[in-house]
Order: structure tokens, then C-alpha cells, then sequence
């Protein structure tokens, strides 16, 4: 691998790729030992540099200030250093336009990202692609809740901690065609001329103090969500808003997923057999775990986001002491449902109890928001570039969604006869919109519509108005559903690469 | 996903439960004085300590109800309190409990339920709970 490369030259490529994160070197692999020259720039080093991280620092402005930053990794191997290996894909409905959410849908359906996830499946090495949780469960002799599937669903996500460093590093460095630059921050991607749609090279800085240029016949750019919005708005040397900006749409959208806790399970009687859920099992090299989440019909009936529910288990016990401040306890609850016929019989020494309940974690889909965005802001770099600003923003649809989906999980518990929930979501209080944390999966300020009036990109991940520069990574997400991006992020890279060799095949390339 | 285990546990465990209430039943009437033994029973005209959570249960709806102003559900709790305003307090909680594990079960069909101290019940369990409350505070104004 070279390092920083020096001088203020031009080096020549057939395809640039800005940014060694799973995106990025899912996209070179794909093109490695191929007739293709590839240069993939990566901002940092191997390892977490301060110097280097000052450099993406961003202006937060919006809710939970400084929050959103600590997720972002300028490394080779990008957001993959530090994730937790959660997968899963994407769901029919979360394609789909709907009426209640604005901006909602995506330019091609489930269908077409289908081989791609399967695809992806290979890259993470997350064995069969099997998301059934019945037949997962049975792998591991776990049953699943005994809800009726129309009302509350299981999922099943599979875990594989792939550090794309150290797996895919040596792969890159030793396929012939491509060269990987380390610390090399792109700070402009410069039009052939103001008039043209064709980007002729980017202009490569680095801590060092080097210029260089990098000219390609094409370029993706594929920095994370925040980094993908500053890089195109700062590019604006020739189009003064930007390029992709032509609607005002780039940064826009900026999503996360949602966690926060919002009540608890109390069950009718005891059920170890549902430890699928309560934690992430080995099964051969990789982990999987169930959750609870709302069937689509239910998700259109109720209007929700999507979202899925993690439960732990923990006592009765530690519970009550907790909410000694609630009023009525859990204890309380489970004195109502558990073994009311028996009360006579307690008179003579009871001695029966529930020694668990079950906490739901939710990760809820944010909804879209035109108004939680990234923008450039008045701060400076080391480098005398615009920080990105951010001011991400919830609304109150995300608010009252969760409760409507709460009260929806509360009614088929009752109605099954499993037990109670407590919902610790007022339907008038703020809490979700306070409290609710990112969890680091920073999508949407790329979005896809092949309108360019609606969307950054088209449906191949090229921006409007440009004829080959593309953006790879969850900006991309027009909606996220409630799976962890990983997974659809390397699928969609690699929908993006057959699409870029069909580009080369016409081209005579390959 | 199986869906029968413990709606049969449950029908398993109510039958099993009429057994034990009527048992009980027996002995409340009969061998009071085993019960005694256990030093529970406190008379017939106390609650049973086992019931202080559904009181607290009942507290919070009472409080609820108080501050929606819904005296509708009121006056329906205070029926439930003149069920319970019996000589045989044991007898009559057990009586009422039996029918409110179907009735509940029914309630969340149609969704009848309300949200008590974030705990989301069928109606009749938490008018229950309420009318035991008033009956815990001897504060039954229907009765005379």
C-alpha cells in the first residue's frame, strides 16, 4: 500500500473510489485482478489518528450535540472498525412508497436488491442466508413468542464482526490493478469545465501538506453519510450550491436509528424456551438472535415506522427496586396475572413467583426529514475546509409512532394471554424525542430518486447532472427500515459495481 | 411460531385453579382455622395482605379516573365494590378474579383497555383492582 503520494500530479485511473469503508473496498474487491485501473483513497491510515480526526470534526447544532461524531472512523476499514457485525436485510415494505411518509420509497424494489443481499452475505461470511426465526430457533431448540404473526412477528439477525482491514487488506494490496491511498482527503471534485457533467479529477490534500490530483473515467464517493453531503456541497468551485445540489436535496435527510427503551414485558408464567431473544447464540462462526417487530400490515394500519424491539431479561426483583418511583411495580402486575385463582391458596404460604421480566430496546427507523440536514458550516479545517455542519432533527411523527406501535405489542400480549406491558412512553410527553440516541448508522443525505427534483441520485447511484460520479453507502437510504445498514450498504456497493463493469464493457475496459 | 403452549398452560392452570378455589373456598368456610394456622387470615371482613398489589393497582386507576373526570367508569367501579361488599372477602375476590382471566382476554380482543401507571390492562381488571382499593379504604358511598 502507498502512503501519502507527493507532489501536485496527476495520477491516472479508470475508477477512483473516495473512501476505504465497507462501501468503498466492497467496490474495489469487486473489481480486483481486473482489466480495470482502481485507486481507492482513504482519508486516514491503519489506525485512529487524532490529527486525522480533527479533520471530519463536524459543527453540531442539532439534538444530543456531539453525539453523531464519536461514531464516524477516518480509517482504512471506515465504520467496519468499530461495529457490532448486526445484520440483516432490508424488508419488502421498507422499499415501498407510502402515503404518510414523505419521501418515502425507494427507486427499485426488494426484488432487485435480493441477489445483491445474498451477495453481501458472502463478503460479512454470515454463513446460509436463512432470516427465518422458527428455523433458525430450531437450529438452537429456542422457540419463538407465541403471538399471532399478523399482529407481532419475529425477525431473526445474524452477527459477524468483519474488520474489512485486516480481512480484505492484503487482497487489495496484492491485486495488480489496484492502489490504495492512505491519507489522502479529497477536498474538491472538479468538472472537466463549469458547463460539463463530466468530473475530470478530484483533488487529493493530505496532513502532510501534499497536493495531488487523481483523474478517473469515473468516481465514486463512498465517506459515510456526513462526509459524502460535505464532500459534494464543498465541491463547488464550479456549481456554486454544490454538485448533486441542483434541488437542494444534498445532506438533507439525514437519518439515524433510533434506540431507546419504552417499556417492559411482564409474562403470565416463566419461558426459558424463549432465550433466542434474550441474546446473540453461536450458531457455527457467527452469532444470531431473535426480536420482536410489526408485521407490515400492521406497520401500514397503524402508520408506524419500522422498528424492532430487543428484549433482555432481567428480574422481577431488580425491576420493582427500580421503579419504586412508578407507583404500581411489576411486582404489583404480576400479583394481578399470574395466579389470581390461587389467591385463596396464598393464605397458605404462596410461594410461587416470576423471577423475569422482558425490556424492550427499540431501533426505530427515523422517518424522513427534509429538515434534519448537513450543511456546511463557517468553521474551518486544518486544511481551511468548510466543517460539515449538522442539525439532526427528529419529528413528532417519530414520537408517536412508537407509542402507537407500543400500545399495538401491549394489546397482542394481553390478547394472547402471554401476559402485561408497561409502556414508559407518554402519548403527550417528549421523552422519545429527548432522549432517543443514534446508534452511528448515518444514512439518507444521498437519497435515490430517479426524478432529480426528489433525489440526489438516480436508481444506479449516479448524482443527477453529473455523467459519471456516483455515491456509494447508506446516504443512499431513501428509508432504512429497521435493519442495521451493513449488510444492504455492501449489497448496494455491489449492485453499483456490476452496473460501473457494464459502464467498462461498453468502454471496451473489460 | 406456536401459539399453544401457554393459552393451554393457562387453561390448564385455571382448571386447576377452580380446583384450588374451590378448596380454598372450603376451607374458608370449613377449616379457617388451617388458614389461621398460616396466620393470614385476619377475619372476614379484611382484605387479604396478598391483594395490596392489586390495591395499588386500583389506587393509581382511582386517581386516574378521578383526574379525567369519568364518572361513568366511576359508577362502574362502584358496582364492583358492592360485588366485593360481602362478609366473605376471600370467597368473593376469588369469584371475580376467575371470571376477569376470560373477560380480560376478550377485552384486548376489542381493545377495551386503559393505561394505568403506563401498564396497559383489559377495563375489567383495573375497575377491579379499583373497586378492591375503595374497599381496602372502606370508601364505598353506594352502600349504605
Amino acid at each position: 500500500m502507498d502512503h501519502s503520494e507527493g507532489g501536485r500530479s496527476t495520477l491516472e485511473f479508470d475508477l477512483c473510489i473516495i473512501g476505504a469503508g465497507p462501501a468503498g473496498i466492497t467496490i474495489a474487491r469487486e473489481f480486483a485482478n481486473a482489466n480495470v485501473r482502481v485507486c481507492l483513497l482513504d482519508a486516514g491510515g491503519l489506525t485512529i489518528e487524532r490529527e486525522v480526526k480533527d479533520l471530519s470534526r463536524a459543527e453540531d447544532v442539532g439534538r444530543l450535540p456531539g453525539s453523531e461524531d464519536r461514531h464516524r472512523v477516518r480509517a482504512f476499514g471506515g465504520s467496519s472498525n468499530h461495529w457490532g457485525g448486526h445484520c440483516a436485510p432490508l424488508e419488502p415494505d421498507d422499499f415501498e412508497k407510502l402515503d404518510w411518509i414523505h419521501h418515502s420509497g425507494w427507486p427499485h424494489g426488494f426484488d432487485e436488491l435480493r441477489p445483491f443481499h445474498v451477495r453481501a452475505h458472502d463478503v460479512l461470511g454470515l454463513g446460509e442466508f436463512d432470516y427465518d426465526p422458527e428455523s433458525v430457533g430450531a437450529k438452537l431448540g429456542y422457540k419463538t413468542f407465541p403471538f399471532d404473526p399478523t399482529k407481532i412477528k419475529s425477525t431473526v439477525s445474524r452477527y459477524n464482526r468483519v474488520r474489512f482491514a485486516p480481512t480484505y487488506g492484503d487482497e487489495l494490496n496484492n491485486a495488480p490493478n489496484i492502489k490504495v491511498i492512505l491519507h489522502a482527503d479529497v477536498s474538491d471534485i472538479q468538472l472537466e469545465e463549469a458547463a460539463s457533467d463530466k468530473v475530470a479529477h478530484v483533488l487529493v490534500k493530505t496532513i502532510a501538506g501534499n497536493e495531488f490530483h487523481v483523474a478517473a473515467k469515473c468516481f465514486v464517493v463512498s465517506s459515510g453519510a456526513m462526509e459524502n453531503a460535505r464532500i459534494l456541497l464543498m465541491s463547488n468551485q464550479q456549481r456554486p450550491a454544490g454538485l448533486g445540489n441542483h434541488s437542494d436535496l444534498v445532506g438533507r435527510f439525514y437519518q439515524e436509528h433510533l434506540w431507546h427503551s419504552s417499556g417492559c414485558i411482564v409474562p403470565r408464567t416463566e419461558r426459558p424456551d424463549l432465550k433466542f431473544y434474550f441474546n446473540e447464540w453461536p450458531l457455527g462462526d457467527i452469532g444470531v438472535r431473535a426480536h420482536i417487530a410489526m408485521p407490515a400490515n400492521m406497520v401500514r394500519e397503524l402508520r408506524i415506522p419500522k422498528y424492532r424491539s430487543e428484549i433482555s431479561a432481567v428480574s422481577v426483583a431488580f425491576r420493582t427496586a427500580e421503579a419504586i418511583q412508578l407507583g404500581v411495580t411489576m411486582s404489583d402486575v404480576v400479583a394481578l396475572i399470574s395466579d389470581p385463582v390461587g389467591l385463596g391458596t396464598v393464605l397458605a404460604c404462596r410461594s410461587e413467583s416470576i423471577p423475569t421480566a422482558y425490556l424492550l430496546m427499540n431501533h426505530v427507523e427515523q422517518i424522513p426529514n427534509p429538515d434534519s440536514r448537513v450543511t456546511l458550516s463557517n468553521q474551518k479545517d486544518a486544511f481551511g475546509r468548510p466543517q460539515p455542519r449538522l442539525n439532526w432533527q427528529l419529528s413528532r411523527l417519530d414520537h408517536e409512532g412508537v407509542v402507537r406501535s407500543q400500545r399495538a405489542i401491549a394489546q397482542e400480549v394481553g390478547r394472547s394471554g402471554f401476559g402485561r406491558v408497561r409502556i414508559e412512553l407518554g402519548e403527550d410527553d417528549d421523552t422519545f424525542l429527548q432522549r432517543a440516541f443514534g446508534v452511528g448508522h448515518q444514512m439518507g443525505t444521498t437519497r435515490m430518486d430517479n426524478d432529480p427534483a426528489l433525489g440526489v441520485t438516480d436508481g444506479n447511484a449516479k448524482v443527477h447532472h453529473t455523467d459519471n460520479l456516483y455515491v456509494a453507502g447508506s446516504s443512499l437510504f431513501p428509508r432504512c427500515g429497521w435493519p442495521n445498514p451493513t449488510l444492504t450498504i455492501v449489497a448496494t456497493s455491489i449492485r453499483l459495481a456490476d452496473h460501473l463493469k457494464t459502464q467498462f464493457r461498453a468502454d471496451g475496459l473489460l | 411460531m406456536s401459539e399453544k403452549s401457554p393459552l393451554m398452560n393457562r387453561r390448564l392452570f385455571v382448571g386447576g385453579g377452580i380446583v384450588l378455589a374451590v378448596a380454598t373456598l372450603y376451607m374458608g368456610a370449613v377449616g379457617r382455622g388451617a388458614l389461621k394456622a398460616c396466620g393470614e387470615v385476619r377475619g372476614n371482613a379484611e382484605l387479604p395482605p396478598d391483594v395490596q398489589p392489586l390495591i395499588q393497582i386500583g389506587k393509581a386507576h382511582l386517581k386516574d379516573l378521578a383526574r379525567k373526570g369519568e364518572p361513568a367508569m366511576l359508577n362502574d367501579v362502584f358496582l364492583d365494590a358492592r360485588v366485593l361488599n360481602s362478609d366473605d372477602i376471600v370467597g368473593a375476590v376469588q369469584r371475580r378474579l376467575l371470571a376477569l382471566d376470560r373477560e380480560s382476554q376478550d377485552e384486548f380482543e376489542r381493545g377495551e383497555t386503559v393505561i394505568v401507571d403506563g401498564w396497559v390492562l383489559a377495563k375489567s381488571e383495573a375497575r377491579f383492582c379499583a373497586a378492591l382499593a375503595l374497599r381496602a379504604e372502606r370508601y364505598n358511598p353506594l352502600i349504605a
